[in-house]
């Protein structure tokens, strides 16, 4: 049974400001001296990014998560990709997984078009036959045609998101994880892509989506999640919960 | 699922998918060539004038027989070269493949894999000077070189061990891969690479207490076709099960904070 359960989950992560923080020397100087030499590498500040949330998500949910920059929402999807791990509380996750969080990543620039599918395919455990139809898939949606025979980094940003958001978008998992896609691109690829998600979204068997967008959410969810300083504010239907955050959020002076 | 769950089924998951790791190893030294004519033969090229090269100038140094000292040689700077890069490519790992990761459910420890067997290609480059050198100079090969195929597990099993360490470690503090590089010029030197341990009169210790120093000999006595003694074998292999448990140790624990410090 698909499903992902959280309860009472923290999540805190080190901040190192200096770079100091990150060298091996300053760390030994700071333990041999009992911390009187290097002081600030001894107390690194840590950020607490989600703070006690319990949640339950069971096949057939679509979670959209909203909520103001930093409010946890990509710690929050970190965390259900297996990423990011709670330092206090259970996270249980059931299913197999495809994460779009950072889509420019995991392409090989030197690679064209078509090694980067067969790379990418076989990270995916997708088979010899399999691989055929993903590329036949991959190069009718990108509409890429003889650019796919040349290496990527010869490709304008808009053709390598066009690639990437084909590819992430092309083996079926039980669990999607997406954060704010769809910033780059022309307006018909625009067009294309939130079919094809919507297609996408409509075969997984749990959605979490990061967004800011009301319309969005309610198009695409059934139920929403408002996060504020990781914290659980809200939690409905993507119309109530946007209402709520759009009317009741504090003024931009008071969060800052 | 805790860290616990997370760190075991990572490396399970890891090692079932071995093969994969191996093409992608594979394809990591093929796209390190894409450009180039000669492709990886470059790799084999480039070692053997270096051996060569010593070859002439270090016989002539100690006045030692041309003909053995290029066979030792040629045994002993491949491993050297595979040693090498646990010190200087290992600790980036993490940091260079969080893309993959990212983007990807993968083991992560497969990223490990991928690297070690990718030395292990290179290792095979390599050994072809030796197995020239030996059909130039007339050196039999015999049966008992096939022990050289468990001496390179061991070898690489300690190298997995200290290579999973020091990539954790590497995320966290990122002058270790400066302080490992500077290290394993160092160790060059202290290691019976380029000299043999008969030509050292004094200061012994140099290498008997240089834990290299048995991997080194382990895995060059089977490619030279010499005894090796029986507490070698054993120290190496308890040492690099030892490794091993180590940087699964060291990655079972850091698990959780090594997303936030890649």
């Amino acid at each position: 049974m698909v499903g992902v359960s959280l309860s009472d989950v923290v999540v805190r992560y080190p901040v190192y400001s200096s770079g100091r923080q990150r060298s091996i020397l300053s760390a030994t100087a700071n333990r041999v001296s009992f911390g009187r030499v290097a002081q600030d590498v001894g107390r690194i500040p840590t950020v607490t990014a989600l703070n006690g949330l319990s949640l339950e998500l069971t096949e057939g949910m679509r979670l959209a998560l909203i909520g103001r920059n930093g409010s946890g929402k990509t710690t929050f999807l970190k965390m259900c990709a297996g990423l990011v791990l709670p330092n206090e509380g259970t996270i249980r996750i059931n299913g197999t997984r495809a994460a779009i969080i950072n889509p420019s990543a995991g392409l090989d620039p030197d690679k064209t078009g078509l090694e980067n599918i067969e790379y990418i395919g076989r990270l995916l455990g997708v088979s010899r036959s399999e691989r055929k139809l993903l590329v036949e898939d991959v190069a009718d949606f990108t509409e890429l045609g003889d650019f796919l025979t040349l290496p990527i980094r010869t490709y304008s940003s808009g053709m390598t998101v066009r690639l990437m958001f084909a590819l992430a978008t092309s083996i079926e998992r039980d669990i999607l994880i997406v954060d704010e896609i769809i910033g780059a691109g022309d307006a018909l690829f625009m067009e294309k892509a939130a079919k094809r998600v919507r297609s996408m979204f409509s075969r997984a068997k749990i959605l979490i989506l990061a967004t800011h967008s009301g319309d969005v959410a309610a198009q695409l969810c059934t139920s929403a999640l408002w996060l504020n300083s990781g914290k659980a504010m809200m939690a409905g239907t993507p119309e109530e919960v946007w209402d709520a955050y759009v009317h009741q959020r504090a003024p931009l002076g008071a969060v800052a | 699922m805790g860290t616990t769950a997370v760190a075991f089924r990572d490396l399970g998951g890891s090692l079932a998918r071995l093969p994969l790791a191996l093409w992608l190893a594979w394809d990591d030294i093929h796209g390190k060539y894409r450009r180039t004519v000669l492709g990886p033969l470059w790799i084999t090229i480039g070692q053997a004038a270096v051996i060569c090269g010593f070859a002439v100038v270090f016989s002539g140094l100690f006045g030692a027989d041309p003909a053995t000292y290029l066979l030792y040689l040629a045994a002993g700077f491949p491993i050297w070269a595979m040693i090498q890069q646990y010190f200087v490519d290992m600790p980036a790992t993490f940091v260079n493949t969080r893309g993959l990761i990212e983007s990807y459910e993968l083991p992560w420890l497969l990223q490990i894999w991928r690297r070690a067997l990718g030395y292990v290609i290179l290792f095979m480059h390599h050994i072809s000077i030796l197995l020239v050198a030996m059909l130039i100079l007339g050196v039999p090969p015999t049966l008992s070189m096939l022990l050289a195929v468990p001496a390179l597990f061991i070898v690489t099993l300690a190298g997995v061990g200290f290579g999973l360490t020091v990539a954790v470690l590497g995320a966290r503090f990122r002058d270790l891969q400066h302080a490992l590089g500077v290290a394993a010029s160092f160790l060059l030197l202290f290691s019976p690479v380029l000299w043999r341990t008969e030509q050292l009169q004094t200061n012994q210790w140099v290498y008997q207490f240089n834990p290299l120093y048995y991997f080194l000999r382990l895995l060059r006595d089977q490619l030279l076709q010499l005894p090796t003694p029986v507490e070698i074998w054993i120290g190496t292999a308890v040492g690099a099960v030892a490794l091993f448990v180590l940087g699964f140790v060291t990655f079972w624990v850091s698990r959780r904070n090594l997303y936030h410090w890649m």
